[in-house]
């Protein structure tokens, strides 16, 4: 089965030296190829991960392969959708590569420790990895196009407008995308947060302890609802929101990988 | 058999005379069957678009063109003593394949790069098939025009670029709010070029223009003409707040465009995303707006600098599709059914076949008392003996495709005299 995965990354990895060409020699039949070389990849991965569940006969997102897999499907799917319904050419490399990145610690990880359903708050446990897994994927999308929103508002701050940004959506579109990829990745996170403290409930009869991983989480979740607060309230639209979503998105990936670790 | 094309569009001939071959299905219906009914032409289309009217036929010679032309375009004169036939243009064999690429291509157009065409071109040859007035040659010409088309639109953005400061302006508001619709836009000063950049982007919709102006009457005047509607100067500040977009064409700098009063508008729109064009001169709006936060500034010099650099993009974008042109037009008469070894193979076998017979008949002229099953058997036996002698030279013709060589098809003519024949 790792074989089938690994043939999944080589059609990603394929997509993305096409991405690359697009860039370098600017011809857009590349990131034509390379989408269609995606949309291969993702049926591929498709009947991996189906033929893969059909055989461990288990849950999934209880292993960092799995877990990882889907997120790297969410993610190619949200990409294909938004290159039908948005045209949103030229983005396809930022998007490309974060799926090679989810589809090598996919590969390359280790579990730990096994998790199984005779676990004690294995429910709990299960929609908090299930939550935090999706909730990256949901925040990766916020952070391409809060890359790809600073690109071109510089672009078209100084008045030039050339290369990959050019063929970018609109700014609007961008921060509309962005906005919802927030909105939702933050459902979604809050869901790992309440989850994530009735499994530790559970297990060590506290909500919240000292782990400073927990520590972090509630703070990260704080910092994106003063966010999305003050976006409603004070107009921290455009250029502002999208500097502080990007800070905090780092400072999530950097959580997560500490989790991980 | 020959490409041949008669036609006329907007570089030859003024609108007054194309209105007179305004198309409709049934005049394209009309003059196709009207080409059609031409003993020399084998296979017709006719293109017909708002710019273009084009005959597309099929002759076996080159001559025959002055009868298409006559009989296809009957309206001869176009009134005051001008004739038509002043405004067209014929193009024979090579000249008239690459001339329909250029045109599936957009490279023809008005608008070069507008993607109408292509439906258009589609259209005229649905509608010929239909008519069943397409045979082997056009169909595998259109196909090509629509395949070339679509590989120029691939491989270079030739529809893209800006051609004036009034697209340059609506380019950036689309790459700023993604779409024109329900954007309000407003104009201040009533110069002729914020007319014609307000114009662009108030996109035909009524009420989304707001023009304010020191002096009532341009204004009006503008008002008048259905650009958009009059607001007192005394409201700015207040209109300020709500517009997406601010055209300012005054002669001179006035205090409620300065940065200070942008601070507060910009407070007091909650920061909503605003672009300003400037095509004051001398400026209208201090450049130390544009590091504000969702404003973008752009000044008239700006505009024009897109205009320029989609004029460069836009000729380089030209030259690779001409080039990409030039390629099909070779590649498709070296892959032509007609080219390479085929008629070389249908002359051979022709000519062998007109031995085999003559001798057949000179044979059976001398044995008499055969039976008819006899004669038959006769015949048979040699056309199995000829079918047997040319397999080999037929085959590996056949397998050099379109690659076939010069010179190895003339050694091969050549060899079997091919080119005494016919």
């Amino acid at each position: 089965m790792q074989t089938a995965f690994v043939s999944v990354l080589i059609f990603y990895l394929i997509a993305t030296v096409f991405y690359v060409l697009r860039v370098i020699v600017g011809r857009p039949l590349f990131s034509a190829i390379g989408f269609r070389v995606i949309l291969v990849g993702a049926v591929l991965q498709l009947a991996v991960l189906a033929t893969h569940w059909y055989g461990i006969q288990a849950v999934l997102f209880v292993t960092y392969l799995d877990a990882f897999q889907i997120s790297a499907l969410l993610l190619v799917v949200v990409f294909i959708t938004l290159c039908f319904t948005q045209k949103f050419y030229g983005s396809g490399l930022f998007f490309v590569t974060l799926i090679d990145v989810f589809c090598i610690l996919s590969l390359t990880l280790q579990n730990p420790y096994s998790i199984t359903s005779t676990l004690p708050g294995f429910g709990f446990l299960y929609f908090h990895l299930a939550s935090i897994f999706l909730s990256l994927s949901v925040f990766s999308l916020g952070l391409v196009t809060a890359l790809m929103y600073l690109m071109l508002e510089y672009q078209l701050k100084s008045k030039k407008l050339i290369g990959l940004a050019a063929k970018f959506p609109s700014l609007a579109a961008l921060e509309e995308i962005h906005h919802k990829a927030l909105s939702f990745g933050f459902i979604l996170f809050s869901g790992a947060i309440l989850t994530g403290a009735g499994y530790s409930k559970i297990r060590t009869h506290h909500y919240i302890d000292e782990d400073p991983k927990q520590i972090l989480s509630v703070l990260s979740w704080l910092f994106f609802a003063v966010i999305l607060n003050f976006r409603v309230r004070r107009g921290w639209l455009g250029h502002k929101a999208v500097i502080l979503s990007l800070m905090g998105f780092v400072g999530l990936f950097f959580l997560f990988f500490i989790g991980i670790k | 058999m020959n490409y041949v094309l008669a036609g006329m569009n907007h570089r030859t001939a003024p609108i007054g005379v194309r209105e007179k071959f305004t198309q409709t299905a049934q005049v394209d219906r009309h003059m196709l069957k009207k080409a059609l009914s031409l003993e020399a032409v084998r296979e017709a289309t006719v293109l017909s678009t708002c710019n273009r009217v084009e005959v597309y036929c099929v002759c076996e010679h080159p001559h025959q063109v002055t009868d298409v032309v006559n009989e296809v375009f009957e309206k001869s004169t176009a009134g005051d003593g001008v004739n038509v036939r002043d405004f067209l243009y014929v193009k024979t064999g090579d000249e008239a394949v690459k001339h329909l690429f250029r045109v599936a291509a957009s490279l023809d157009a008005l608008v070069v790069g507008e993607n109408q065409i292509v439906g258009q071109v589609k259209d005229a040859f649905e509608s010929a098939r239909g008519e069943q007035a397409l045979g082997q040659h056009l169909n595998r010409l259109f196909h090509k025009a629509l395949y070339v088309a679509k590989r120029i639109k691939t491989e270079t953005e030739i529809g893209r670029g800006t051609v004036s400061v009034g697209s340059a302006a609506v380019m950036l508001t689309r790459k700023i709010f993604d779409t024109l619709k329900d954007r309000d836009v407003l104009l201040v000063g009533a110069g002729e070029m914020g007319e014609t950049v307000a114009r662009s982007l108030s996109d035909g919709e009524e009420g989304r223009v707001h023009i304010v102006n020191r002096t009532a009457d341009k204004a009006l005047a503008l008002e008048q003409s259905g650009l958009g509607t009059t607001r007192l100067w005394q409201d700015l500040p207040c209109l300020m707040t709500t517009a997406d977009i601010v055209i300012t064409a005054l002669s001179e700098s006035v205090p409620e465009l300065h940065q200070e009063s942008f601070k507060t508008i910009m407070h007091q729109r909650k920061n909503r995303t605003l672009f300003i064009i400037d095509l004051g001169v001398p400026r209208n709006v201090p450049p130390s707006v544009a590091i504000l936060d969702n404003v973008y500034l752009y000044n008239v010099d700006d505009l024009k600098n897109i205009v320029e650099e989609g004029k460069w993009e836009r000729d380089q974008h030209r030259v690779t599709a001409q080039n990409i042109i030039d390629e099909e037009v070779r590649l498709f008469y070296e892959t032509s059914p007609e080219t390479g070894a085929m008629p070389a193979i249908a002359s051979l076998a022709q000519k062998i076949e007109d031995v085999r017979q003559s001798e057949v008949k000179r044979t059976l002229s001398r044995l008499k008392g055969l039976s008819d099953e006899d004669i038959q058997a006769i015949d048979k036996m040699t056309q199995a003996i000829v079918g047997q002698i040319l397999k080999d030279p037929i085959l590996t013709l056949k397998g050099k495709g379109a690659q076939v060589e010069k010179g190895f098809l003339s050694v091969f003519k050549q060899l079997f005299r091919l080119d005494d024949e016919g």
